[in-house]
């Protein structure tokens, strides 16, 4: 029984140590081993440990992750972008959360899909809110791999290269092909209508309880190659949007000419457009400029 | 109901409670069935009656045989119970298989054997059975002279469902034959519980499991087709490596937890696990993986076939015999029999090498044999992992076509994976150096590396996942 009760000691020193460890030296966000835990990381940011503070926020898919990942957020701006999820999850944890921004972006690019429920169960509910608010350290930023890693010589994944989003072909026609596909996979469950308009009327129904609390919602269409932002499915979201999911009480942004916009698959904006939207949304929304 | 879930822990812990109580001691082996039934039917419930339906059968058969060992007719009860379990085995695993490839979809039949549901842990529970009936006829006495199975009918059905259905081990073993089990069937007592050694292999295998496959299988759910048709030849062979390794720290988890739990109720189960990954032959690689299968087709299967006692000839056939029927058992898809096929060649092969070639033994070549079993096991894994032979082949591809880059090794993602993937090979390499001094002297402060597995437990656990052995 000895070798029991010492391991138990053990664990909780050690469970002690590295609290104080990670109060004394925070963790840096965005380096989670896996685009779920990416995703726990920002709802953790956004529920325990004060991102629900921000005035504006951006709801949506990786798209809008893709905003938070470059690094050019202002401040008193939040991203709940999820990646490999969609507005619905932004949504549902500003809803959750007692503190409502002043202004709520929902990005519609992928506002008829239904996924990464999975990350709001295991953050909202059950003991976790209690668990995450008072007790730091079993937030996902603070994992311990998390913490092996800032260790680790070795330098963090520029947001959205090739490196993180897998083998890309370097030439133009392979990389034509590869967009091509990865704009087919991004819209791949556009095929049941039912669900996805059943999918915007909830969202709807979510978004005008929002604004009765006092939120402001805009709709935006973040922008990509032309093929991604004009194309045929692109107008088919954008006439279901309209049918939908607009209300007179929502605003929306105008989708601005995606000349100047370039992206790291087709789809997701790289670094310096990030930069380049976000200050286009700032004027859109008379916020000035730093 | 799976180990690392509330409902399981809540369940196991209750029936602990009941199970030690006096007024209840009596009663042990009815708490214990009646706790397997719930972990069992929790599920599903049409699942559970078929698994009793067939546990009835059977202990009525095994019964027969154990108690009438003169019967003219006990040769013929043994073989309608194998042919029986054999066929409820066929018809519910590879049922599905056999509606796809001779009848058509559309059709009823063929609809009909696609939509089965497969019982979860059918192939662990009927080797279970198997094992029943075959002991209870080679020899109805334990080692002490007492009969295997009680005098009295209800008993006897009792303590029958009660080994098939012990929780711990019904759904993915390990595959306890009944000789070693049944004469374990008595009260126990809460003092003779040996704590340390259940604590050992239960924090053990929960950190195996829930640390480390769990972790992994984060990563390795990009070993999946279409996924890793975007992935470069390299990030391939990483995934591929662990894989290798999530298999062995998810079935050598859930194995160490079911053997820990049984500790706790008193029963001793058959280790599954010797660190196989530092197997110098393919021979000792089946020795020391998953033990409990590869001992229960050798002694009911391999050595029946005739072993290796009729000529190399038919050694060569019986280890094919064996392992491609071992193959089937995972699953009704073609890779799995492939699979078998591949650990079939590779033992007939080396017996035959070795036959005409004897390596000198030392360090150097005993570690370039050890490679190279680890890498030849590790490639055969893609056949479970990507059960489409198909997908097999497009991995191949993949692997050639899309370039193998030093840069990849230097990302994120290589730095999680190998943080998951390296304990399992030190778990290895610590057997390596288990007798040396060092080790000895050192080992008197296991407590912290306990310590430091329970830390990993509660704050490093990946997303919860099913055992990869359930769907076999």
């Amino acid at each position: 029984m000895m070798t029991i009760a010492k391991s138990l000691l053990v664990c909780v020193v050690l469970v002690l140590i590295y609290s104080l460890s990670i109060w004394q030296r925070p963790l840096p966000p965005g380096r989670a081993q896996s685009l779920q835990r990416d995703n726990v990381e920002v709802i953790d940011h956004y529920l325990y440990a004060g991102g629900n503070l921000a005035d504006t926020v951006v709801a949506g898919s990786s798209l809008a992750a893709q905003l938070r990942r470059s690094g050019h957020l202002p401040g008193g701006w939040y991203s709940l972008g999820m990646r490999g999820g969609c507005a619905q999850n932004g949504v549902a944890i500003v809803a959750a959360s007692p503190r409502k921004p002043r202004v709520l972006l929902l990005e519609t690019n992928l506002a008829y899909r239904i996924a990464g429920v999975y990350e709001i169960d295991k953050t909202v509910h059950g003991l976790n809110p209690w668990v995450k608010t008072y007790l730091p350290v079993f937030r996902e930023q603070n994992r311990p791999a998390q913490w092996l890693l800032s260790l680790w010589p070795i330098p963090s994944e520029d947001p959205g290269s090739a490196a993180s989003s897998g083998h890309v072909p370097k030439d133009e026609a392979s990389r034509e092909e590869t967009e091509r596909f990865i704009t087919r996979m991004f819209y791949k469950e556009m095929g049941n209508t039912r669900e996805n308009i059943a999918a915007l009327k909830e969202l709807k129904a979510q978004l005008l309880a929002l604004a009765d609390q006092g939120v402001q919602v805009y709709l935006v269409r973040i922008p990509g190659t032309r093929s991604f932002t004009c194309g045929p499915e692109a107008r088919t979201i954008d006439g279901w949007v309209d049918q939908y999911l607009m209300d007179t009480r929502f605003h929306r942004i105008a989708t601005p000419d995606v000349t100047p916009y370039r992206t790291t698959d087709a789809v997701h904006l790289d670094a310096p457009s990030c930069a380049h939207y976000i200050n286009y949304l700032r004027r859109q929304l008379a916020v000035p400029a730093n | 109901m799976l180990f690392n879930s509330p409902e399981f822990v809540l369940l196991a812990g209750f029936t602990f409670l009941l199970y030690y109580l006096r007024f209840f001691r009596n009663l042990q082996v009815h708490i214990l069935t009646a706790a397997s039934l719930v972990f069992y039917g929790w599920s599903s419930i049409e699942l559970l009656s078929l698994l009793l339906i067939c546990i009835f059968i059977n202990g009525t058969l095994s019964w027969y045989v154990c108690h009438y060992p003169d019967h003219p007719r006990r040769k013929l009860w043994v073989t309608t119970g194998v042919v029986l379990n054999l066929g409820i085995l066929f018809f519910f695993k590879y049922g599905p298989l056999a509606g796809k490839a001779i009848l058509r979809l559309d059709d009823g039949i063929g609809a009909f054997l696609m939509s089965i549901p497969l019982p979860v842990g059918i192939s662990f529970y009927t080797f279970h059975v198997l094992s029943m009936l075959i002991d209870v006829y080679r020899k109805n006495t334990d080692k002490t002279g007492s009969l295997l199975l009680p005098r009295n009918y209800w008993r006897s059905q009792l303590n029958q469902l009660f080994y098939i259905a012990f929780f711990p081990q019904l759904v993915a073993g390990p595959i306890v034959k009944a000789h070693e089990f049944l004469p374990q069937i008595r009260t126990k007592y809460f003092r003779d519980i040996p704590f340390e050694m259940a604590f050992r292999n239960i924090v053990l295998g929960y950190f195996l499991k829930m640390v480390l496959a769990d972790n992994l299988g984060e990563f390795t759910s990009y070993l999946s087709y279409p996924a890793l048709a975007s992935q470069t030849g390299s990030q391939l062979l990483l995934l591929l490596l662990a894989y290798s390794c999530q298999i062995f720290a998810d079935f050598a988890g859930y194995s160490l937890i079911a053997i820990g739990l049984c500790r706790l109720y008193g029963y001793t189960l058959p280790s599954n696990f010797n660190f196989p990954y530092i197997s110098a032959s393919f021979a000792e690689f089946w020795r020391r993986w998953h033990i409990s299968l590869s001992t229960w087709l050798r002694d009911y299967l391999y050595v029946p076939l005739g072993g290796n006692r009729k000529g190399p000839v038919r050694t060569y056939i019986n280890l094919m015999i064996v392992m491609l029927l071992g193959g089937f058992w995972h699953g009704a898809a073609l890779s799995y029999m492939v699979w078998g096929a591949y650990h079939g060649g590779l033992l007939a092969l080396e017996r035959f090498l070795g036959t005409y070639i004897r390596l000198p033994r030392h360090a150097v070549i005993r570690f370039f044999q050890m490679l190279l079993v680890f890498g030849l096991v590790t490639l055969g894994w893609l056949l479970f992992k990507l059960p489409n032979f198909s997908e097999v082949i497009a991995f191949g591809k993949a692997v050639f076509s899309n370039g193998f880059y030093w840069a990849d090794f230097r990302q994120v993602n290589t730095f999680y994976i190998l943080l998951y993937s390296l304990p399992v090979l030190l778990w290895h390499v610590h057997y390596l150096v288990r007798d040396s001094g060092l080790y000895l002297r050192v080992r008197r402060f296991e407590y912290i590396v306990y310590g430091l597995l329970l830390f990993g437990i509660l704050l490093l656990r990946g997303y919860p996942g099913e055992f990869i052995y359930f769907q076999f």
